[in-house]
């Protein structure tokens, strides 16, 4: 494989960055499409990999999965021109929109528009919580866990203390028997 | 302004799995020991961080124009996507050994479900703030059975949403 240009990677996720509406599933099938189809980077094997890593890592993991591809193709000059070209389109878009937000926030129109939205929110939160639970709760071990961590955080204990708690549950549960 | 940005270089250090992850931390940290933001801009910067193009993270810089202007927009992109570039480099470059640890693979499955656990509690947090009659209840079921149950973008659920709330309120 050719080594692609820096301009060309920075180019191809500026697009990416521009046009994936739509959380984190419509954003991979842009990937899929530029990176292994059009432009062969990756084949589709690599390409599941990098989704992977993204999922593993900390962070934002459609974000991880570009810095992965960008140093596999460039090293790190490679990684940090996926985030660029990720995050500048929608940088933009949310400073015009925060800009325009501030300004008319107190609107009555634009109250009632904010109202509607707020409540489709939780909605979009109820319905990644289902999805991810048909996935993910699929043994009593897990439904426990999840369970735990809910009444947990009801109680105001902290996120990141509850998330690394887990882990280590995870760890006792699981670990053992690759030892 | 820095405490802002360090908030959110540890959060995005410390949670693995996506925006939804984050949130619950965020609000925590930003809205219920900060009180920089009430549960209401909380929601409205999630729904802008869904309706624009790119990650849920995105949510970040918005938060931070509203806090302290482009700077903050500027500023908390950078401390949102630091940790990755130094985490996944350095993942890149050890690739193999991590992916196989059987440890990793274990932690994991003691996580997912905890995040899981973690997403439900702030559904009941915010939408305690959200629900404040019952067409807001009536939107919200009616955009998790459309956004869980067909193919349409959520994009246009809350876009749908926003012109229902104008035509009802």
């Amino acid at each position: 494989m050719k080594e692609p240009s820096l301009k060309k990677i920075f180019l191809v996720f500026l697009k990416i960055g521009a046009f994936a509406f739509g959380g984190v599933y419509s954003m991979l099938a842009f990937f899929e499409r530029e990176l292994v189809r059009k432009n062969k980077w990756l084949n589709e094997e690599e390409f599941s990999e990098a989704v992977a890593i993204g999922q593993l890592t900390p962070g934002a993991p459609i974000i991880n999965t570009g810095i992965f591809i960008g140093y596999r193709l460039r090293k790190f000059k490679g990684a940090v021109v996926t985030i660029i070209g990720q995050v500048l389109p929608s940088l933009v878009i949310v400073i015009a929109l925060g800009y325009v937000y501030i300004k008319y926030r107190e609107i009555e129109v634009v109250r009632a528009f904010l109202k509607g939205i707020g409540a489709a929110v939780i909605g979009l939160l109820l319905s990644v919580i289902y999805k991810l639970g048909k996935k993910i709760l699929n043994s009593s071990s897990s439904v426990a866990i999840g369970l735990a961590i809910f009444i947990l955080a009801i109680l105001k204990i902290n996120p990141i203390a509850l998330l690394v708690l887990s882990g280590l549950t995870g760890l006792i549960l699981y670990g053992r028997r690759h030892v | 302004m820095f405490k802002f940005f360090f908030i959110l270089f540890y959060i995005n250090l410390f949670t693995i799995g996506g925006g939804y992850v984050m949130i619950p931390l965020l609000e925590k940290e930003l809205v219920e020991k900060l009180h920089w933001l009430s549960h209401q801009e909380f929601i409205e910067a999630i729904a802008v961080g869904q309706m624009t193009p790119g990650p849920l993270t995105i949510m970040n810089a918005f938060i931070g124009y509203k806090l302290f202007g482009i700077a903050g927009a500027v500023g908390a992109t950078i401390s949102s996507y630091l940790p990755s570039l130094i985490v996944v480099t350095l993942i890149s470059y050890y690739y193999q050994g991590f992916r196989k640890s059987p440890f990793v693979d274990a932690a994991f499955k003691g996580i997912k479900p905890a995040v899981i656990g973690l997403l439900m509690a702030t559904a009941i947090s915010l939408g305690r703030a959200s629900f404040i009659d019952l067409y807001s209840i009536m939107i919200a079921m009616i955009s998790f059975i459309l956004i869980s149950f067909t193919k349409i973008d959520p994009t246009f659920i809350i876009l749908g949403a926003g012109i229902a709330g104008f035509i009802i309120y």
